[in-house]
């Protein structure tokens, strides 16, 4: 009679209570997989914009915090223009404000390119070209706002007239607006500044050796990778940490229930382990017992969470497509393994105080009481 | 750790002096004073009116009860010596509860299997132990019974079985027959005092019953907390 054999009986003796184990373990471990792809999510989304853009390179302010809190001098933009290798720049202004309760609303100034234009994945109407009073809105402004093509839109105490409706796949973009720069660099206060500059290499240049030129050229200026870009922004690797606590936080208390549970067993089990310690087992052979036996709901629970994941996904699907591809829509199957080992590395959370609990027992005592 | 014999396992030399032991802070004295001497291979019946302290007595010579005063010693080396009290009992020690203690949700043969876990006997070695107790006690036809499906008898020969797995030294019973009829009850007792698979265990068996004292070398009383010398 191995321990864990043991653990196996003792998942099986009960049916209803184990299943109430691995379902809990299965939804935190299923909102582990949720979090951690929606954190990828969001990084691709970033990455996404670059792409769009068909840049290669961005260009910012050395260390600088945020895209929209640091700038480039218009004197730059041109230099970068001139770097031999640089096929095209697009300065890009970004500034945040108020929309109707949207404390985030994101306004993208920049002057679009026939690329960029082919990039959309949909557009009705057309993108405001350079010097107008015009404005492009997101798919999904548009809807929150009810604003179409032909409309307008009071932005910042200027009314604009919508010339298109755009979806890029991109969440800050589809929720928010793109100007000419000149009028975003006008209405943000930013003079000839912008907050970075996208830039596409020519074909044969490598870009990361591109990058390094940029910034061992021009001292006050970062050139990074589009997808390295992403990743130097403290927000959004700070975003990307909180969904990863709040994973690690829903297979806690996925545990901290298990441990609830097993410990309302131990009452009924008490005698059963006071029984093993009079056999001679030893007092970590009865603790691993309690420990295997929540390791058998991490797995299950780890098993069931891709299924639990597409269901919860299924069921918050109109908010999913608000998000415009923050949260995916289905579960992340590469993240599958990563979800098995995170949810049994868990489980000892969930065997710690009843395995606790069960090896301190006075055997004798426990084995009188009635 | 006292050393295996090297023939076939006899019983071990166990000396009990001056034990005691009380409960709720000393409110409540269990064993005023135990002294006990039982020879290798000898059979000690204990006898003596509820609540006199046997059962204490008896988790103190298994280590379950550490003796507040007095002194163990086994085979001449103090018990305190001896290692901790799991190693004991799961090298030297078989014991029977007056209520079968098996776990429920395992088979008869599983609830056997449990004092070896850990051993160093292979798988194979194992279930061939369990399957000559078990067909030895006639209950081979109930190895894969899950124990709460067993009749009170069954369930006390497997209990028995249980504690004999280890091929004990000692044997600590504790009103073994006390929940059985007569039948089961007289085979379990010839099992308990020429266990199978051989060796002689020194036994200490705490009983009411005289006809089951009766069995042993020696019947000792015990009254009001004190068993004398």
């Amino acid at each position: 009679m191995s321990f864990f054999r043991l653990a196996w009986c003792n998942v099986w003796r009960q049916p209803a209570r184990s299943l109430a184990c691995t379902l809990a373990v299965g939804m935190g471990a299923s909102f582990y997989l949720i979090f951690t792809g929606s954190a990828a999510a969001f990084l691709e989304q970033f990455e996404r914009m670059g792409r769009l853009l068909g840049a290669e390179l961005v260009v910012h302010r050395s260390r600088a915090t945020s895209p929209w809190s640091a700038t480039l001098t218009a004197g730059e933009v041109v230099q970068l223009a001139a770097v031999e290798g640089v096929r095209r720049v697009h300065p890009v202004a970004i500034g945040r404000t108020d929309v109707l309760g949207d404390h985030f609303f994101m306004v993208f100034g920049l002057d679009p390119s026939a690329a960029m234009a082919a990039g959309l994945r949909q557009l009705d109407g057309r993108l405001p070209p350079p010097g107008a009073q015009e404005v492009a809105v997101g798919t999904f402004a548009a809807r929150r706002l009810g604003l179409a093509v032909g409309g307008t839109f009071d932005l910042m105490g200027r009314r604009l007239a919508v010339v298109g409706v755009y979806r890029t796949g991109h969440s800050l973009l589809d929720h928010g607006a793109i100007l000419p720069l000149g009028l975003a660099q006008e209405l943000f206060n930013l003079g000839d500044h912008v907050s970075f500059v996208l830039a596409a290499t020519r074909e044969g240049v490598d870009p990361s050796r591109m990058a390094e030129d940029i910034s061992a050229i021009y001292s006050g200026l970062e050139a990074t990778t589009t997808d390295m870009w992403v990743s130097m922004y403290g927000q959004f690797q700070l975003a990307r940490s909180f969904l990863h606590f709040l994973a690690v936080l829903c297979l806690v208390v996925a545990m901290v229930s298990v441990s609830a549970v097993l410990q309302l067993a131990l009452l009924a089990r008490a005698r059963e382990y006071a029984i093993l310690r009079a056999l001679g087992w030893r007092r970590a052979t009865v603790g691993v017992v309690i420990v295997a036996e929540v390791g058998v709901f991490a797995v299950l629970g780890a098993l069931l969470a891709p299924l639990l994941g597409e269901t919860l996904l299924l069921a918050v699907g109109p908010l999913r497509a608000e998000s415009a591809g923050f949260v995916a829509p289905h579960v992340n199957l590469r993240l599958i393994p990563e979800t098995l080992l995170a949810t049994v590395a868990a489980s000892p959370l969930g065997a710690l105080l009843p395995a606790w609990r069960a090896v301190r027992l006075a055997p004798a005592r426990t084995l009188r009481l009635p | 750790m006292i050393p295996e014999p090297p023939s076939l396992r006899r019983g071990v030399h166990l000396l009990a002096r001056g034990l005691g032991r009380s409960f709720e802070g000393g409110l409540v004295p269990a064993v005023r004073r135990a002294d006990l001497e039982v020879q290798p291979g000898e059979a000690v019946a204990i006898m003596g009116p509820t609540g006199c302290g046997k059962s204490t007595l008896l988790a103190m010579l298994a280590l379950l009860e550490p003796p507040e005063v007095g002194e163990l010693v086994l085979d001449g080396v103090p018990a305190a010596r001896l290692g901790s009290g799991e190693r004991v009992r799961r090298e030297l020690v078989g014991i029977v509860f007056q209520f079968h203690y098996l776990l429920p949700h395992l088979s008869a043969a599983e609830n056997v299997l449990l004092p070896l876990a850990g051993s160093a006997l292979s798988a194979q070695q194992r279930r061939e132990r369990v399957a000559e107790l078990l067909h030895a006690l006639g209950l081979e036809h109930r190895a894969r019974t899950l124990a709460a499906r067993l009749s009170g008898g069954e369930r006390q020969l497997v209990a028995l079985a249980r504690a004999l797995v280890n091929r004990p030294r000692l044997i600590l019973a504790d009103e073994p027959t006390g929940a059985v009829d007569s039948a089961t009850g007289k085979l379990l007792l010839d099992h308990l005092f020429a266990p199978a698979g051989g060796g002689t265990p020194s036994i200490v068996l705490v009983t009411h019953d005289p006809a089951v004292a009766g069995r042993a070398h020696r019947v000792l009383p015990m009254r009001d907390g004190v068993l004398p010398a």
